[in-house]
């Protein structure tokens, strides 16, 4: 009995009906979770394999239910958010989104919560595949260093999103409690040649975004829903660089997409691909050709796309402030062959990356460079140069001449040059209050680019002096370190 | 003391074996496991105004709880999610088995408030037991059954309704929570006290 | 800062609290938000480790290989005891033995949150915003990190320690709060389980803190120990003459 059936059809169905014919019957339903107890647990219980983002168990290939055992365990600990970015994450399974639990429609789920002996918070489980009031979360609260169990069987198919409910909720789930469960149809998913789990949150700190350091969650920011990082699998980076999700040309990829929240709604799209299959909302039915999905937060979907061009496809929350301020960015690279009849090389999408993302080599090598102790003043103001485009040609001008009256001039300043340690302070820490550049006063407000490392700062200011004429010797990280330390930060600074 | 009688009847050797012996076999004299309730010392005074030891109940399936004698709602529908279970068992399981309530609120809960409970309940004096004990060790016991209560400001009280199957040696041995739900546990585990060697 | 005596004490020292008002998070009347407090005596700082250690060592069914199951989980004492840090890995009925044994008592919810508004210069800080992100900050730290000493810290105005920052701790009625159960008798059942539910009969949905401490407790059965969950005793207000 196929459930499936494809909208093409069905739309086919509807155009070619003569204006007088009868109301076409309903679309065939899967029957709901009425439908869903495929009778008890056949053979022995199995133990749930558990991923990790972005891996996804295999599929659980079974033909009958199962009693399936999950244990998961509840940690919490500090990761980077972002690069010299400390948060500590509340986790499912030690990393966020929470590790990814797969099961069949009509397995019956004996699931343990384990509380980490040095959590401080009591904490439980809320799986919005559970049918039965609270989803678990009543009869998983667990206090610290111990361990919950409940049982429940899964009704309906589908994908899910779980999540701690322990109050106060908002702050469970803003820690990173939260990931995903697939309850795949009795005949299974069908087959494709990659797997990946994505899933998306939004995060609140105290500092402001990439402010270094060990940062506090800001209840206030959280309340106000005003994110400081929205992010893929819990950190900047994780999909990025050498943790960019692969697949090769000619290949069909499945992602599982989640959105734990705790505020924000995503706008899930891939620059450069077409989603062909979306289910949306995570559930049974499938929309084609799709360019963008809502995801909810606590919702999910799974896309699908059959990939033919090689090249690097970026993972977006198309509400884009969020791609490029605060985080909302994964890569897949897909390797093969080129496809020029089908992809020349221009994409919008991607020209609109190519200032960020694609010339950020020079960074990396620098910053690889640094750490071998063998960084050069070439590597430093190539990188710096890029750095500069990103962080200070908005003001100064990609000329290093400002404008006039209210943007000092970086080429040729006779301020800049003179004092080396004085420039750093101003990158690091702002500056405010009349300043004289080349006889001329200017008095304005620059904001201290608390989001640059040291390194960045380095790069950038042996960039800027030894650019437009200007021939100063390179500034090293280390000095940098020097006066960030010695200085006093200008109140305010983090906010 | 319920105890002592029984003890004084097994005494009376000159009684033909069948006719004296309990429907459960007898209150083993090897020392208490270590998480048996019956291991506390709870001052305990029944409806009668005489002293009751929870150990007494050694070598019967008990269920146990606590309530409050004024408790308008709640309370009555508890002791009736007792008496449904009751007639849910055989006849020799019901005989077995004991039902032990405590009072939440010892300020009020005198003697004659609990024999006055007792009689609205309707229970069987002989296998019921509403007793009270001092403030203390309310929260004690109520630690010990899980059980979370509070005084409300209008003299009625918040409390959870936990039924707790003790088995033979007085371990907790299952656990209903909730009003009017499902007693299939507590049964199961009630049975297994009976007929179990 | 404090009396010469008071790191040898054995146990702490009471201070006075005198009594007043406050809104506990679950009032348990929502139409009088407000409950009255007595004065009382509390201990400036919670019990340490070398303290308890004396009790045990008086005490000897409060071993942790003596110790009844049904009044201490696995856990209980399983780091060493010594030192001037906050004992934790207690149980509510061994931290209740404590105090009994020293003539006093384990405070009440409402004792306990009361003292605790209070910052080193007024009575009630409860509302200030910076105390209110420092108080965040701390719940937000795993436990695994080492426990400060006792009284490193100002004390607050009553001339208390470490209400915050350094673990939680145990009060005499922590299992007040009713939840999981069965709301017939309009209580305030399955509030803090349940997403958002744990909001609506709450004062005060903006101190997270408070809605921490509250969760955390409600967590607990008599018999749990964590890492970071010590105590320290109370005691009425001395009568007066
Ligand atoms: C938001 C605009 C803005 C950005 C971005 C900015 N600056 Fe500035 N910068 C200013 C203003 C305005 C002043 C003058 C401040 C004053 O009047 O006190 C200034 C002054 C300076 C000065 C000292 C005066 C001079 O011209 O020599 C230096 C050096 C400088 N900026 C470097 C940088 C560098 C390097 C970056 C990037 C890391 C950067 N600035 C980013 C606005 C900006
Ligand atoms: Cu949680």
């Amino acid at each position: 009995m196929s459930r499936l059936i494809s909208p093409v059809l069905m739309l086919a169905v509807f155009a070619c009906a003569p204006a007088e014919a009868p109301a076409p019957p309903a679309p065939e339903t899967t029957g709901g979770s009425a439908a869903g107890d495929l009778g008890p647990p056949q053979g022995e219980p199995i133990h749930a394999v558990l991923t990790h983002a972005p891996e996804v168990p295999p599929p659980t290939g079974r033909s009958a239910p199962a009693k399936v055992i999950v244990e998961l365990e509840v940690e919490e600990k500090v990761m980077p958010i972002s690069e010299g970015v400390d948060y500590t994450f509340w986790t499912f399974g030690g990393e966020v989104p929470g590790s990814f639990i797969r099961i069949r429609q009509g397995d019956t789920v004996e699931f343990h919560l384990q509380n980490h002996p040095d959590s401080k918070m009591p904490h439980n489980i809320d799986l919005h595949a559970v049918t039965g009031p609270g989803g678990g979360a009543a009869s998983s609260f667990t206090a610290p260093g111990h361990e919950s169990q409940f049982t429940f069987k899964a009704l309906n198919e589908g994908l899910y999103v779980y999540h701690c409910a322990t109050a106060p909720v908002g702050m469970h789930i803003a820690n990173g409690m939260y990931g995903l469960i697939l309850v795949e149809p009795p005949e299974g998913l069908p087959p494709v040649d990659r797997e990946y789990y994505v899933m998306q949150g939004d995060f609140y700190t105290v500092g402001k975004y990439r402010e270094k350091g060990l940062q506090p969650f800001d209840m206030q920011k959280a309340i106000e829903e005003n994110a400081t990082y929205v992010l893929f699998n819990g950190s900047e980076g994780a999909l990025v660089g050498d943790n960019a999700i692969t697949a090769e040309v000619g290949e069909t990829v499945r992602l599982y997409v989640g959105n734990g929240g705790p505020n924000l709604v995503s706008s899930f799209h891939v620059i450069g691909e077409i989603f062909d299959k979306v289910y949306y909302e995570g559930g049974t039915r499938f929309q084609e050709n799709v360019q963008t999905t809502l995801i909810p937060a606590g919702g999910a979907a799974m896309v699908e796309f059959y990939v033919e061009a090689p090249g690097t496809y970026i993972l977006v929350d198309h509400s884009i402030f969020r791609a490029f301020n605060k985080g909302a960015l994964g890569m897949m690279k897909v390797e093969g062959d080129d496809a020029l009849d089908i992809y020349s090389g221009k994409e919008v999408d991607s020209v609109y990356l190519a200032d960020k993302v694609e010339p950020s080599a020079p960074i990396g090598e620098a910053t690889a460079a640094a750490a071998k102790g063998a960084l050069t003043k070439a590597q430093q103001v190539e990188a710096g140069g890029i750095l500069f485009k990103g962080t200070c040609s908005t003001c100064h001008q990609d000329s290093g001449a400002g404008v006039k009256g209210v943007f000092p001039p970086l080429a040729g300043s006779d301020y800049l040059m003179a004092d080396k340690a004085r420039a750093i302070g101003v990158v690091i820490n702002g500056l405010n209050g009349p300043v004289t550049v080349n006889g001329e006063e200017y008095n304005s407000v620059m904001p201290p680019m608390s989001q640059l490392n040291d390194d960045e700062v380095a790069n950038i200011l042996t960039y800027v002096r030894n650019s437009w004429g200007n021939e100063g010797d390179a500034v090293s990280a280390e000095e940098v370190a020097k006066v960030r330390a010695t200085s006093e930060r200008p109140a305010g600074a983090a906010h | 003391m319920r105890v002592l009688a029984l003890t004084l009847l097994l005494s009376c050797g000159g009684l033909p074996d069948s006719q004296v012996q309990p429907p459960v076999p007898l209150p083993s004299q090897a020392a208490l496991p270590a998480d048996s309730l019956y291991t506390l010392d709870l001052p305990l005074t029944d409806s009668r105004g005489e002293v009751v030891e929870l150990r007494e109940f050694r070598g019967h399936p008990a269920v146990i709880s606590m309530f409050y004698a004024s408790c308008p709602m709640a309370c009555p529908m508890l002791v009736g999610d007792v008496q449904r279970l009751e007639a849910q068992l055989g006849e020799d399981e019901r005989q077995a088995l004991r039902v032990v309530l405590v009072s939440l609120d010892p300020k009020r809960d005198d003697t004659e408030a609990l024999a006055d409970a007792a009689g609205r309940y309707g229970v069987d004096p002989e296998r019921w037991v509403l007793a009270r004990t001092d403030a203390e060790h309310v929260r004690v016991l109520a630690a010990l059954l899980d059980i979370q209560y509070r005084d409300l400001p209008n003299g009625e009280m918040n409390h959870s309704s936990i039924l707790t199957v003790l088995d033979r040696d007085g371990r907790a041995v299952a656990r209903r929570d909730g009003l009017g739900a499902d007693n299939a546990p507590l049964i199961a585990a009630i049975r297994k006290e009976v007929h179990d060697e | 800062m404090f009396p010469w005596w008071a790191g040898i004490a054995w146990g702490g020292t009471l201070v006075a609290v005198p009594g007043g008002t406050y809104e506990p998070l679950y009032p348990p009347d929502p139409d009088r938000p407000v409950v009255e407090v007595a004065s009382f005596r509390l201990d400036d700082a919670p019990v340490t480790a070398s303290e308890f250690a004396d009790f045990v060592a008086a005490h000897p069914k409060w071993r942790r290989d003596a110790v009844s199951p049904l009044f201490a989980d696995a856990g209980y004492l399983s780091t060493p005891l010594g030192g001037d840090q906050p004992v934790t890995r207690v149980s509510w009925f061994a931290a209740r033995a404590y105090c009994t044994s020293q003539g006093k008592r384990l405070p009440t919810e409402d004792e306990w949150e009361f003292a605790a508004r209070a910052s080193e210069t007024s009575i009630d800080a409860s509302h200030d915003p910076e105390r209110l992100a420092l108080l965040l900050g701390w719940y937000g730290q795993p436990a695994s990190a080492e426990l400060a000493p006792v009284r490193a810290g100002d004390p607050n105005v009553y001339g208390v320690h470490d209400m915050h920052g350094l673990v939680w701790e145990w009060v005499e009625d922590f299992n007040n709060t009713l939840f999981g159960t069965d709301g017939r008798e309009g209580g305030d059942d399955e509030t803090l389980r349940f997403c958002g539910a744990g909001t609506l009969s709450a004062t005060d949905v903006s101190d997270y803190a408070r809605f921490m401490r509250v969760a955390f407790r409600s967590s607990l059965k008599g018999s749990y120990t964590t890492p970071s969950l010590g105590f320290r005793c109370a005691a009425d207000a001395e009568e007066v003459r």
